[in-house]
């Protein structure tokens, strides 16, 4: 191996039993959070508990044991996302008999609420006191509320990483950015990366005019595999043709060729938005001037482009970094770390990283540990019964 | 100075941690504390607004809202007044409504609904002008959206 494929101590090896007491409180505390301090129901969310704690402490384990974050973070991620998709679905043909919502789901608010809303209701929340979303406030799925409070939490916490860690959308495109072994495109624009705060500023001020959340409404891939406005008129096959198309480009067809997150990275105004949580967040990706060879290996890789040469001459990731921890992963000098702000550059970065994938790991296993159980005991019991 | 800020931002990331447990394991009692201190309520665009009254009928209950003028600042010129109607038991092939909604006492439209058709039709009694927004179709029942004019603006 060459000196510059050496990887070095951004992201170092730790000893099997000394991994296993760091890992020792991420079991317990997965134990209490997973099963809610309840006797699963029946046979089915017994195992599918079973299953999702080994699981996620498996690659937690894994995590610290090696020193890689993406490496074992991206396959449970995209698993996460594609187990939420199943898990939305089911529930929503369990109550409403489709994915389509209805006048009925309107009127009484029933729409399970997503983060991705917040973009548009602060402006008219702030001015008006409401919430423009036909959801619930409290209680019901996906109340208002508890999105909120969890997306505040976050926010504090890791900041961006939420895009990494906890939004349930975000599996999708990272997922399929990491099919192939080479990007089909290999350029795209730097000017591109101003296009989700064109986006954000376009939906906020358009929903605080129209009073309604525009990029919900008109703009998100997601409906495609989550819920959609019953097609009973033109506007609202319109809508739909432009969700779909927008779904097929930038979260399937675009991250298989370029290798990047361009739902993330060139659409979402959520995403825009959160990059200002990472002012907030005490972790963010560092590099090391001293030991950085200028490969550049960290600017081609990073799947959100928050990477650039300008990046690696300041030290430090664009703001919009959302904490994958790929480039940590493939720095071959251990030059790009995950620190955290006000200690000393370059000192213990693995009690940093531990620390970082402590907060992370933490949202990711309790926020999608709910749908990942719920999933899989529907997809054991339909192994074992044939129906769900 | 830099020891100092060096075991602050230690304490930070390990706050940050203890923050995503917080988060979760106390959800429904900060989600409630959210609601209560923020005092966001969900629009009346998308609830049709507060109850007005609640009147019951022969096979079906009716709840007239509060006219709602939804606006960003202030109210709107225009808005509308939402009325739904529940059965049970199903409803008449045509319902008839007359509804006072301002509480003077005196009816302000009439609506008229024919639940085979699905289809609605609103005439002012007062001369004040109305219009038909949007007649619902609801599980057990109808719920439809008048357009009024707004007497403050």
């Amino acid at each position: 191996m060459n000196e510059i494929n050496k990887p070095q101590s951004g992201s170092e090896k730790i000893g099997a039993i000394k991994s296993f007491f760091i890992a020792l409180p991420m079991m317990l505390l997965t134990l209490l959070l997973l099963s809610g301090g309840k006797k699963p129901s029946d046979g089915y969310a017994f195992v599918a508990l079973a299953a999702t704690y080994i699981l996620f402490n498996s690659i937690f384990y894994l995590m610290v044991k090696t020193g890689k974050t993406d490496k074992y973070r991206l396959p449970l991620y995209f698993t996460s996302s594609i187990l939420f998709v199943f898990s939305f679905i089911s529930h929503m043909l369990e109550a409403r008999g489709s994915m389509a919502f209805t006048d009925d789901t309107l009127i009484n608010c029933q729409i399970p609420f997503c983060h991705i809303a917040t973009t548009m209701m602060i402006i008219p929340a702030a001015l008006t006191k409401t919430i423009i979303f036909p959801g619930t406030m409290i209680g019901g799925y996906a109340s208002i509320a508890s999105m909120l409070v969890v997306w505040i939490g976050v926010s504090l916490s890791i900041g961006r990483g939420w895009c990494s860690w906890g939004c349930f959308f975000g599996g999708m495109d990272d997922g399929f950015s990491r099919f192939l072994k080479k990007p089909v495109i290999a350029k795209i624009s730097e000017n591109l990366k101003y296009m989700p705060y064109a986006v954000l500023l376009t939906v906020a001020l358009t929903s605080a005019v129209y009073l309604s959340p525009t990029y919900c409404e008109w703009a998100c891939p997601y409906k495609t595999v989550t819920e959609y406005q019953s097609v009973t008129s033109i506007e609202s096959l319109i809508k739909m043709i432009v969700c779909v198309s927008l779904f097929i480009s930038l979260v399937i067809a675009l991250p298989l060729l370029t290798k990047k997150r361009t739902q993330c990275a060139l659409f979402c105004p959520f995403g825009a938005m959160q990059g200002a949580a990472n002012y907030i967040s005490p972790f963010d990706i560092t590099i090391d001037r001293e030991k950085c060879v200028k490969c550049m290996a960290c600017v081609k890789n990073c799947p959100t482009l928050s990477l650039d040469e300008a990046c690696v001459k300041e030290g430090c990731a664009a703001i919009t970094c959302v904490k994958c921890g790929k480039c940590v992963d493939i720095c071959p000098k251990g030059a790009a770390q995950i620190h955290i702000k006000g200690t000393i550059y370059g000192l213990n970065p693995t009690a940093k990283r531990i620390l970082f994938i402590y907060a992370a790991f933490l949202l990711f296993a309790t926020f999608s540990g709910g749908w990942f159980q719920a999933s899989l005991a529907k997809i054991f019991k339909l192994i074992a019964t044939g129906v769900i | 100075m830099n020891s100092i800020k060096n075991i602050i931002g230690y304490i930070w990331a390990v706050a940050a941690i203890l923050l995503i447990i917080v988060i979760f394991i106390g959800s429904d009692f900060l989600s409630k504390k959210f609601v209560e201190a923020s005092g966001l309520k969900v629009s009346p665009l998308y609830t049709g607004g507060e109850t007005l009254r609640v009147v019951e009928k022969n096979g079906y209950k009716m709840t007239i809202q509060k006219p709602v003028f939804p606006a960003l600042i202030g109210e709107n010129a225009d808005g509308f007044v939402q009325i739904v109607l529940r059965s049970e038991t199903g409803f008449a092939d045509v319902i008839e409504e007359r509804i006072d909604y301002d509480g003077n006492a005196g009816d302000d439209f009439l609506i008229k609904i024919d639940t085979k058709k699905s289809a609605a039709e609103v005439s002012s009694c007062d001369g004040r002008p109305v219009s038909l927004i949007k007649l619902y179709s609801l599980k057990n029942g109808w719920a439809v959206r008048v357009r009024v004019k707004n007497e403050r603006k």
